[in-house]
């Protein structure tokens, strides 16, 4: 959490995990639409006296657990659950549990889930404490990728035929590389082919034999991509930002993750990988096959 | 259910960018590309839009852009003008769900494809002939020609005011309302908080409007990095809000 202007309580919250439809959430959401009504939930217990106390506030103010989210995509946050703390007389300890329903038709990006505990009135006065309406004591957040980010490519089925590419291709990584420094969100989407046969099988989640083909993919994006950043000397290995992720940042991160040597910093990477795509260009591919351990095998 | 627009394909958005500058104001009609640009659409959540639809979207558009004045070089009025009268448009036209317009890509297609020459005329290129990225290809929603309109509409819209939900887009001035909605991830994130700004700010009758605004929006601001306000009511935030403009007042004229 970060630094505020009074004094918060330390370890007086213990939320539970998010749950969505009955099973854990992970880092990734797959399977929403438009359409979807995501219903999360979660437990959380709050040693009311003990906040109070380590606040420096009176233990008949009102706190609550407030449920907020947004998307990346738009950054515009919306309220999902207020629940007022009733602390037992014994205890102290006030439990509530947290049903945050998330609209589909909000979703891009990322999904934020965040998590307040907070006062609910205003105090007069109350010197070096939390006596605002919305002064924030605890949070959390968790992120949930949507699309595109963490770890999911940005895929898009089409007929070939219809796009103008070749009809019997398998996939077309499709890049405006014109600026690196623009979002990786809206700027990389690969395309595949339902025409070609192998792909459509491969699209099909029980087909045991899609990995060998989505591997291959793995290594073409990869080399694909940072083939084109080496090419352009308007690539600049730069710090990502911790919002969101420039198409340089993923082409710095794929070159950290795979083509980097033990010990070598990114730039000295680049230097090396652009000396040797002009000397040898298959020994880049090479490299990322073996750092992807392409093909992969049951053995 | 939300209307799906298509979605340039990111290399083709690239192409199209780069050829701008063969769009001069006034160009031929670019129907014939509405269908043949290389877009694809999500894969579920809505119905796709009819080819008349964005026939329809960009003559309506392009109406308001010969009411301003194109294809001669617009003015500040005119701007404005077009901005106001075109937020409104894209908003209760469209048919996008917050999700959708998001999408960077279907911003694109709007710019480069449907709308180029109406686009062009609202940012024109510099004196050197290059045109502004951001305002094109949907890089950066809060500048985007389109984007931005759409969000402000959607951010200002007023559920209370049946006879017109879009009155706050008139509210206040271009710069006024740019200094609201620039901050898109904090006061900005909360629409409530920013249409109670907006409401109370178009009330006043002060003549130091928009000094004690901009002061306001600092103190927000300020707020906002530790105040989760987004629970908060109507009457509660109207109750901040005048409180902290008060504050601003009376800083500003002491």
């Amino acid at each position: 959490m970060r630094a505020m202007p009074y004094p918060v309580p330390t370890s007086s919250v213990a939320p539970e995990s998010w749950t969505l439809n009955g099973a854990p959430v992970t880092t990734v959401l797959p399977g929403w639409d438009y359409e979807s009504l995501l219903q999360f939930e979660r437990l959380v217990r709050v040693d009311v006296l003990k906040t109070a106390k380590e606040a420096g506030l009176d233990v008949e103010v009102p706190l609550a657990l407030h449920v907020r989210y947004w998307a990346t995509g738009s950054y515009v946050r919306h309220s999902a659950a207020l629940v007022p703390l009733v602390p037992d007389a014994t205890s102290g300890w006030a439990q509530a549990l947290l049903v945050a329903t998330v609209d589909g038709r909000q979703l891009a990006g990322d999904l934020v889930l965040e998590t307040t505990l907070v006062r609910i009135d205003e105090a007069e006065s109350g010197g070096f404490t939390a006596r605002r309406a919305g002064s924030v004591l605890w949070n959390d957040t968790v992120k949930l990728a949507l699309e595109g980010s963490g770890g999911l490519l940005p895929i898009a089925p089409v007929r070939f035929s219809e796009q103008g590419l070749p009809a019997a291709a398998a996939w077309y990584v499709s890049l405006d590389g014109s600026d690196w420094r623009a979002p990786a969100m809206g700027n990389l989407l690969v395309l595949l082919n339902v025409d070609n046969r192998a792909v459509a099988d491969a699209l099909d989640p029980t087909d045991s034999a899609a990995a060998a083909l989505w591997d291959t993919l793995t290594v073409d994006v990869v080399c694909d991509l940072v083939g084109r950043a080496l090419d352009d000397e308007e690539y600049v290995p730069s710090r990502a930002d911790a919002d969101e992720l420039s198409t340089g940042d993923l082409v710095t991160n794929l070159i950290r993750s795979f083509l980097s040597r033990p010990g070598e910093g990114v730039d000295e990477a680049v230097a090396r990988l652009r000396d040797e795509r002009r000397n040898d260009p298959s020994l880049v591919r090479a490299q990322a096959q073996s750092s992807l351990r392409f093909p992969r095998t049951s053995s | 259910m939300s209307t799906l627009y298509p979605r340039l394909l990111p290399a083709e958005t690239e192409t199209l960018f780069a050829r701008l500058s063969d769009v001069a104001a006034g160009a031929a009609d670019p129907s014939a590309a509405i269908t043949t640009a290389r877009a694809v659409y999500a894969a579920s959540g809505g119905m796709r839009v009819h080819r008349d639809q964005l026939i329809g979207l960009r003559e309506e558009v392009r109406r308001a852009a010969v009411d301003h004045g194109y294809p001669a070089r617009p003015g500040v009025e005119a701007r404005n003008g077009f901005d106001r009268r075109v937020a409104r448009i894209l908003h209760a036209s469209m048919g996008l769900t917050a999700g959708e317009a998001s999408q960077r890509q279907v911003w694109a297609y709007l710019a480069l494809v449907l709308l180029p020459d109406v686009c062009a005329w609202r940012f024109p290129a510099n004196d050197a002939g290059k045109f502004v990225a951001d305002r094109f290809k949907g890089t950066d929603l809060t500048r985007h020609t389109l984007a931005r309109l759409w969000w402000r509409a959607q951010v200002l819209r007023d559920e209370t005011r049946v006879d017109d939900p879009y009155w706050m887009l008139e509210a206040l001035g271009e710069a006024d309302l740019d200094q609201v909605m620039a901050r898109r991830r904090s006061v900005a994130a909360t629409p409530s908080l920013v249409r109670m700004v907006v409401r109370v700010t178009a009330e006043s009758t002060d003549a130091t409007g928009r000094d004690v605004l901009r002061d306001l929006l600092k103190r927000l601001l300020r707020l906002t990095a530790f105040l989760d306000l987004d629970w908060l009511d109507e009457a509660e935030l109207r109750s901040l809000v005048l409180r902290e403009r008060a504050v601003s007042m009376a800083n500003l004229t002491s």
